[in-house]
């Protein structure tokens, strides 16, 4: 449940850029024969909604209604009393607040399908059952748009491109901020949570592997723990809309400078991508990017069944584990993918 | 795992409400938003994405979660739990089900399970959300020591926030200095709302760029959580010196909440606490500041989601019983003023009730 800074800044996201964002959503649709796209908004499905109009739920659920041509629609299962919270968060002009989102948004499609039209739905699979039956009430052709979506979103933009990169300085200033030679993980963690928080993180979520040595996997702490002589944390920071992951491992008297050596492999692993040869000596690996809902969507990992190239130039959060030494090491950071010519390269180096 | 005890015990009364209702599979949907049908089933307390846990009666579990970096959690957070990535639920749900013939199935929330799920089941899918309720609602004492604990963290925390609140300080580095402090005292999660100002604020939401100011009305709604079970405290406190109409309109709150308080015990209704609140309005001449036009709820269940059920309302003519645990917040609009908040967490006893939160219930203030 979202308790970080959630606010629209039309310094970093102007109009313009919801403007163009709509505007490539409609050609999308067009080519895909939709009239009426439906985007569905949770707390842990935010993204295809942020990226049309900004808006984030700090609770709840809510679903935008672009037909199109016309005025875009929110339906909003926020108390009406959040109507001011909600409007200076959101690009539109039409706000519907109802408890049951579901039968309110057929409704408003609805109201502007033309005769034989065809409603297309982000993820629709995916979506809430009571939604998907609202819309078959419609009576319309129901289609799944998340192609349609990814295809208008692929381009990116240059507004997208600079919060990735404030958010990964986010993440990069947070990790920096615990103490290494803390021996309690959970000073370390208030430390990363606390400084992600103070400079504006939507939401932070911080994990860590007190003991890479007997476990590697990255959990969230409750209760006390002791980090070991090497051990990793990782934060996921939010940052209006965007997510972005990054790891620091720590090792005490590391003589050798095996964490230096992993980031060095991984920074080399990301040269290729989106191509996802340079991965092939990690134990561990994964790549998470948003493609349609998901703010971190498994794009590939060396645990994910049918894996794929991520798009040339996309932002992602790679992750890797590797033994140098007999050391175990986690390393992570966002990383743009290589684009006509230019290397996959990180937004900001893991070096603490 | 520190859970094991008390995730066994809620998988066999599971299994147990399982073979009453005549269901071979249940499927419990959560996500970072409400994970509580998914934590009773499967003892993981997701965070991001989504998750279906497929339960039998005999205690199996497979629990499909379609955020990767999840898996390595629910893997090592979890025991006895079958862990799979899975891109499409829905799908993937379907697949299972049909691989496990002519069963009876039930789901829950059925209208929050993925789309795909129920229109391609194999076999028909009944609503099983009013299975997991009362499990949810009506608490072992195991669990309700949890929403003990949770709320000493929340008395504890609230003392964080006052001092945080500090005239300058912008609603969100407020609310880190929150999370930084149960982060330190190893509390893993919390939701919390903020507001500032007086008569032009009407709800609480998450936190803002807004700076405190003397004479703001600050309040909050603070809901940390133990091993998954939460307890929440909402208060009130001014920056700077409280003025007597803060004061006058504050003290009606604590009338409220004191009748409301009052009228949790076996056998009263939510209806009747929830009445109780609002009576202390209405003898106040504060009638339509009870509407739902300037409140939401009376109080919310609280456990393994931060407002489930019972809601307080004059309207929820749920029974209480021993072991229901929520809060009895009478917090709404006051005209003179503005938004004030104020609301403890209780547990029904055989008896009457146990309140939690033991902040005072006062309008903190510079000279508090």
């Amino acid at each position: 449940m979202r308790r970080g800074l959630i606010e629209w800044s039309k310094t970093e996201l102007p109009e313009t850029v919801f403007d163009a964002r709509i505007a490539a959503m409609r050609t999308a649709m067009s080519a895909a024969g939709i009239d009426s796209l439906v985007a569905y908004t949770n707390l842990t499905r935010p993204s295809a909604v942020s990226w049309l109009c900004d808006f984030i739920p700090y609770w709840s659920e809510c679903a935008l209604v672009l037909p199109k041509s016309g005025t875009s629609t929110m339906i909003s299962a926020v108390s009406p009393r959040g109507k001011p919270w909600v409007e200076s968060t959101t690009y539109g002009e039409y706000l519907v607040f109802a408890p049951k989102i579901a039968p309110e948004t057929a409704r408003v499609v609805m109201s502007s399908l033309p005769a034989g039209g065809t409603i297309g739905v982000v993820e629709l699979g995916e979506v809430p059952a009571a939604l998907g039956w609202a819309l078959e009430t419609v009576g319309a052709n129901v289609v799944d748009a998340t192609d349609a979506f990814v295809r208008a979103r692929a381009a990116g933009d240059a507004a997208a491109a600079a919060l990735a990169k404030t958010a990964a300085g986010i993440a990069h200033q947070a990790l920096a901020a615990f103490d290494a030679h803390a021996t309690a993980a959970s000073a370390a963690v208030a430390a990363v949570d606390l400084a992600a928080r103070r400079l504006g993180a939507e939401e932070s979520y911080v994990a860590v592997a007190p003991d890479l040595h007997s476990d590697r996997r990255l959990l969230r702490l409750e209760g006390p723990a002791t980090l070991g002589d090497a051990y990793a944390l990782r934060a996921t920071v939010a940052y209006k809309g965007t997510w972005v992951r990054m790891i620091r491992t720590v090792v005490r008297n590391d003589a050798h400078g095996i964490v230096r050596a992993a980031s060095e492999r991984l920074a080399a692993a990301v040269a290729p991508l989106p191509k996802l040869e340079g991965f092939a000596e990690f134990a561990w690996w994964l790549i998470e990017g948003a493609r349609a809902a998901q703010p971190l969507e498994a794009l590939a990992g060396s645990a994910v069944p049918n894996g794929a190239e991520s798009l040339p130039g996309a932002l992602v959060s790679v992750q890797a584990a590797i033994v140098i030494d007999g050391t175990p090491v986690l390393s992570g950071a966002p990383a743009f993918a290589g684009n006509a010519g230019t290397a996959g390269s990180f937004l900001v180096a893991a070096a603490f | 795992m520190k859970t094991t005890t008390l995730a066994a015990e809620r998988r066999a009364k599971l299994g147990a409400a399982m073979n009453a209702g005549g269901l071979d599979v249940v499927v419990a949907y959560g996500n970072g938003w409400q994970g509580d049908y998914l934590m009773y089933a499967s003892d993981f307390p997701i965070l991001e994405g989504g998750g279906l846990a497929v339960c039998t009666p005999d205690g199996s579990c497979r629990l499909y979660l379609d955020s990767a970096s999840e898996i390595d959690r629910a893997t090592a957070e979890t025991e006895g739990v079958e862990v799979r990535f899975s891109r499409q639920l829905g799908r993937d749900v379907v697949a299972d089900l049909k691989a496990r013939g002519k069963v009876r199935v039930a789901a829950a929330p059925l209208a929050f399970v993925p789309f795909a799920l129920v229109e391609n089941a194999p076999v028909p899918i009944a609503d099983g959300t009013a299975l997991f309720d009362e499990l949810l609602m009506y608490k072992t004492p195991a669990e309700v020591e949890r929403v003990k604990r949770a709320a000493q963290t929340a008395d504890e925390a609230y003392v964080v926030f006052r001092q945080a609140a500090q005239e300058g300080r912008r609603q969100y580095e407020v609310v880190a200095e929150v999370e930084g402090w149960l982060r330190a005292h190893g509390v893993a999660d919390n939701f919390m709302l903020i507001g500032s100002g007086g008569t032009d604020i009407r709800s609480v939401t998450p936190p803002s760029n807004r700076k405190l100011a003397t004479g703001d009305l600050v309040i909050t709604e603070l809901t940390p959580s133990i091993e998954g079970y939460f307890a929440q405290i909402c208060r009130t406190l001014v920056v700077g010196k409280a003025s007597v109409p803060q004061q006058r309109a504050f003290a009606v709150f604590v009338e409220a909440l004191e009748a409301g308080v009052a009228a949790v015990r076996p056998g009263a209704l939510a209806s009747d606490v929830a009445r109780a609140e609002n009576d202390a309005f209405r003898r106040h001449g504060l009638a339509k500041f009870v509407s739902s036009a300037y409140t939401r709820v009376r109080g919310h269940g609280l456990g393994l989601f931060a407002d489930s059920k019972p809601h307080i309302l004059e309207e929820v003519d749920i029974e209480l019983k021993p072991g229901m645990t929520f809060v009895v917040h009478p917090n709404t609009y006051h005209p003179d003023v503005g938004y004030i908040m104020l609301g403890d967490s209780v547990v029904v006893t055989p008896d009457g009730c146990e309140v939690f939160t033991s902040t005072p219930r006062v309008l903190f203030d510079g000279a508090a």
